[in-house]
C-alpha cells in the first residue's frame, strides 16, 4: 500500500526504528523511492547501524533489490555493503578467488529459480509422470545440497537459500490442490526434502521460504510481469520490499545481541481492561471482540516460547487478583508454569526488570519489554536503555501481530534446549525451594548439593551438538573466560580438526536434565602444550560446582593424552567479572602477559583433595 | 511545484544523485547513473509517484527528461 503524506509525516515523527518497522508492517505500507530515502536519513539519526557485508549470487536480476535492501537494513539497525555476483553464475562464485569470496560476506544470499534445481522443473508439473517425479525430486534436492556444500566450504558466515516461487498459478488451476499430480503439493514435497537436507547436513544455512512472502503480499502484488519480461527482475515493489525485509531481518537476528526474555504486562496487554477494577468477569478475554484479540496475542506469546524465548510477567496489581485470572479464567492461556519469573507488585517497573534479570541470571540487554502504558514504556526506555521496549498498540485488532516484525525474535535454528527452557527455569525454582528448606533446618550448601544427586555427562567432539554449542558461544556472557563468538561452521570445523578438542557437558539431577550447558574448546598447539580457547557455562547451572567438575574432567583427559601444560586466558568484558578469579582459584598460575598456565604432569591431573558432589561420566 | 522540479526530485532519489545533476534537457546517455537499472528505478518511482501503470513499451521510449515530461503531460499526471 502506498504511504500518504499524512501517514508519512507520522512515520517521520516516530523515534525508534522498531516503531517505524512495526507501523510499516501493520499497514503493509510500501514507501516510494523518495520516501524510502527520507526514512533512511531519519533512521540514520536514531541510532548506530551495524555494518554487514552481503554477497548475492543470483540467476535472475538482483541489483534492483538494492534500494529495498538498504532501506530495510536501516529499519533493522544494519548498514549493508552489497556484492552482486556476475549474472547467472553460481558454482563459479564458490571458488577461492571469486568476487564473492573476496568480498568476505557475513551473509551470502542465493537467489535461485526452480529450474536451477532441475531442468525438468521448467516444464509444467502436470506433464511429468509420477515415476519421473520421484527421481526429479531426489535429483533436485541433491543438486541444491551439492551447490550449498560448495558455498559452505567457500564462505564463512550465514548462507540464506531462496528459490523463486512460480509466477503463474498452479498448472491445473483451481483444481490443482485436488489433483493427484498437483503442482502445489509436489513443490511442497520437494521443499520438505530440501529443508530436511539443509537442516541435517549443514550449519549456518537457512532456507528462506519465499512462498510465505507470496502469501503475505498476494501473488499479484509480489510479482511484476513487466519487470520480469523487460529486465528479468521478478519482484513488484511489495515483493521486493518483502524479500529485502526477510533477508535483513534474518541478518539482524544473527548480528544483534540475541533476545532471551519477553517480559509482558497484564492489564490491556494479556487481556482488555484492568483486573483490579473490572474483576475477573469484567476483563476482555474470550470469544467476543475484543477479548478474542487478546486470546490470539496469548497464542502468539506461546509460539514465541516454543521458539525458545522465556516469558516473564511484570504487572502493577494485587497478586491475588492477578493470580485468580491465571488460575481460574476459562480463556486465560498463559498460566503460572509459562512464566519463568513473575513480579506482581506496585514497585517501579525498571526495578522489577532488574530483579527479574537477577533472578534469571540474564542480562537486561536480552530483554524485550511489552506494555501498553506510555508511562511504563518511557520509564523503562529512560532507566534501562538496553531493554527493547514494545508498546502494545491501542487498537485491539493490531495487538496479536505487534511482535511479528521484531528481528530479535527470529531464530535460525531450534535446539532441544530452546524448547525446554521455561521448564528448566521452573526446575530451578524448585531447587531454590529445596535449598531454602534445607537451610531453614540447618543444612549447609554441601548438604544441598549432595541432596540433588547430580550426574554430569561430558562429551568430546560431538558433531550432533553443533547448533547448541554455537548458540552457547553467542549467548553466554557472564560465565565465559574469553567470550569468543563462534558460528555453527566454526564449531563444526573445530570438531573435525585433529588439533582441536571440543568438550561439552550436560547436568542431570533430581529435578531434571539441564541439556548442554557447558563448552570448552582446547587447541593442542603441539604434543605437550594445549591452549584453552573457550571455557564457558550457562548461568543456569551456576553454584553447583559443575564448572570445577567439568574443568577437572578435561584436565584429566588431556593429561592422559600426554599433554603436560594447559595455558588459558581471562579476557575481561563488561559482563564476565564473575570468572575473573576462576583460573587462579583452579590451579592455574599466572604466566606472562596475563596468560595463565597449569601443569598437568603432576601425576594426578585431577583436583587433589577436592570432592565433587557430582558423578561424572565421560568424556564420551 | 512544476512538473520538472517534481520529476527532478523523483529521478534524484531513484538514481541517488543530486537534483541539480538533472536538467530539463537531460538524456539517458548524459547521466552516468541513468543506466538500464537506473532506468527501471526511475520507471518504478514514476509509477508510484503519479499512480500510473506504464507499459513495457513505454519504458524504452522514456529515455530523456523531455520524453518523460511529455509522457506525464499526456497522462495528465503532472
Amino acid at each position: 500500500m502506498k504511504i500518504s503524506d499524512t501517514q508519512f509525516d507520522k512515520l517521520l515523527a516516530l523515534q525508534s526504528a522498531q516503531d517505524i518497522k512495526n507501523q510499516l508492517a501493520l499497514r503493509s505500507m510500501v514507501p516510494s523511492p523518495q520516501q524510502a530515502g527520507k526514512l533512511r536519513r531519519h533512521l540514520a539519526t536514531l541510532g548506530e547501524a551495524r555494518a554487514v557485508r552481503l554477497g548475492i549470487v543470483h540467476t535472475y536480476t538482483s541489483e534492483l533489490l538494492d534500494p529495498w535492501l538498504h532501506f530495510s537494513a536501516a529499519l533493522n539497525g544494519l548498514s549493508l555493503d552489497i556484492y552482486h555476483a556476475p549474472y547467472g553464475t553460481t558454482v563459479q562464485e564458490a571458488t577461492g578467488q571469486s568476487g564473492l569470496c573476496q568480498h568476505t560476506p557475513d551473509v551470502t544470499l542465493l537467489l535461485l529459480t526452480r529450474e536451477d534445481l532441475h531442468p525438468a522443473l521448467q516444464a509444467p508439473a502436470a506433464c511429468i509422470n509420477a515415476a519421473d517425479r520421484q527421481d526429479i525430486q531426489a535429483q533436485a534436492t541433491q543438486a541444491l545440497s551439492g551447490l550449498v556444500r560448495q558455498f559452505r566450504a567457500a564462505v564463512a558466515g550465514h548462507i540464506i537459500v531462496t528459490v523463486l516461487p512460480a509466477q503463474p498459478p498452479p498448472g491445473l488451476g483451481l483444481y490443482d490442490v485436488m489433483a493427484e499430480q498437483s503442482e502445489y503439493q509436489w513443490w511442497n514435497q520437494i521443499k520438505g526434502d530440501i529443508t530436511r537436507e539443509l537442516r541435517e547436513q549443514f550449519s549456518g544455512v537457512s532456507y528462506l521460504d519465499l512462498d510465505q512472502l507470496v502469501m503475505q503480499c498476494g501473488r499479484d502484488n509480489f510479482f511484476d510481469a513487466r519487470l520480469w519480461y523487460s529486465s528479468v527482475f521478478p519482484y513488484a515493489a511489495d515483493g521486493g520490499l518483502a524479500v529485502a525485509n526477510a533477508v535483513t531481518t534474518l541478518a539482524a537476528s544473527i548480528h544483534h545481541t540475541r533476545a532471551k526474555v519477553i517480559v509482558v504486562d497484564a492489564d490491556n496487554t494479556l487481556w482488555g481492561g484492568v483486573i483490579g477494577e473490572d474483576g475477573i468477569n469484567g476483563i476482555a478475554l474470550g470469544q467476543e471482540y475484543p477479548g478474542r484479540a487478546f486470546v490470539d496475542f496469548q497464542k502468539r506469546l506461546l509460539s514465541l516460547q516454543q521458539r525458545g524465548f522465556i516469558l516473564a510477567l511484570c504487572s502493577k496489581n494485587n497478586p491475588d487478583d492477578l493470580n485468580e485470572v491465571l488460575l481460574n479464567h476459562p480463556h486465560q492461556l498463559l498460566k503460572n508454569e509459562h512464566f519463568a519469573a513473575q513480579r506482581v507488585n506496585w514497585q517501579p517497573k525498571p526495578d522489577n526488570l532488574r530483579a527479574i534479570a537477577e533472578e534469571l541470571n540474564l542480562g537486561l540487554d536480552s530483554f524485550i519489554f511489552v506494555d501498553d502504558s506510555d508511562y511504563e514504556c518511557s520509564a523503562v526506555r529512560h532507566s534501562l536503555p538496553e531493554v527493547d521496549v514494545i508498546q502494545v498498540p491501542s487498537r485491539a485488532t493490531d495487538i496479536p501481530s505487534c511482535l511479528d516484525a521484531l528481528a530479535r525474535l527470529e531464530i535460525v535454528s531450534l535446539t532441544a534446549e530452546d524448547l525446554q527452557k521455561t521448564a528448566m527455569y521452573a526446575q530451578e525454582r524448585m531447587r531454590r525451594t529445596q535449598l531454602e528448606q534445607l537451610s531453614d533446618t540447618g543444612g549447609s550448601i554441601e548438604d544441598y548439593l549432595q541432596s540433588l544427586n547430580m550426574r554430569m555427562t561430558v562429551r568430546l567432539d560431538d558433531a550432533s551438538a553443533v547448533a547448541r554449542l554455537a548458540q552457547l558461544t553467542q549467548k553466554t556472557n557472564q560465565f565465559n573466560l574469553t567470550t569468543r563468538r563462534y558460528g555453527e561452521k566454526d564449531i563444526a570445523g573445530m570438531i573435525d580438526a585433529a588439533d582441536f578438542s571440543v568438550y561439552h557437558f550436560s547436568l542431570e539431577d533430581n529435578f531434571g536434565n539441564s541439556g548442554i550447558v557447558g563448552l570448552a574448546i582446547v587447541e593442542r598447539a603441539n604434543g605437550e602444550q594445549a591452549r584453552l580457547d573457550t571455557f564457558l557455562m550457562s548461568c543456569r547451572v551456576i553454584g553447583r560446582m559443575a564448572e570445577q567438575a567439568f574443568l577437572s574432567t578435561i584436565v584429566r583427559n588431556l593429561g592422559s593424552a600426554g599433554v603436560q601444560a594447559l595455558v588459558a586466558e581471562y579476557i575481561p568484558t563488561r559482563k564476565n567479572i564473575l570468572v575473573e578469579h576462576f583460573l587462579p582459584e583452579n590451579g592455574f598460575a599466572v604466566a606472562e602477559n596475563g596468560v595463565y598456565a597449569r601443569r598437568l604432569d603432576a601425576g594426578d591431573a585431577g583436583e587433589p583433595g577436592k570432592d565433587f558432589p557430582i558423578i561424572i561420566e565421560g568424556p564420551l | 511545484m512544476s512538473a520538472f522540479t517534481q520529476l527532478q526530485d523523483i529521478m534524484a532519489a531513484a538514481l541517488e544523485i543530486p537534483a541539480d545533476a538533472i536538467r530539463e534537457d537531460s538524456t539517458m546517455e548524459e547521466i552516468e547513473e541513468w543506466d538500464s537499472l537506473g532506468h527501471v528505478h526511475i520507471m518504478v518511482a514514476l509509477e508510484q509517484a503519479f499512480d500510473l501503470y506504464m507499459d513495457v513499451e513505454d519504458f524504452a521510449e522514456l529515455d530523456s527528461v523531455p520524453a518523460i515530461l511529455q509522457y506525464l503531460a499526456s497522462e495528465n499526471a503532472a
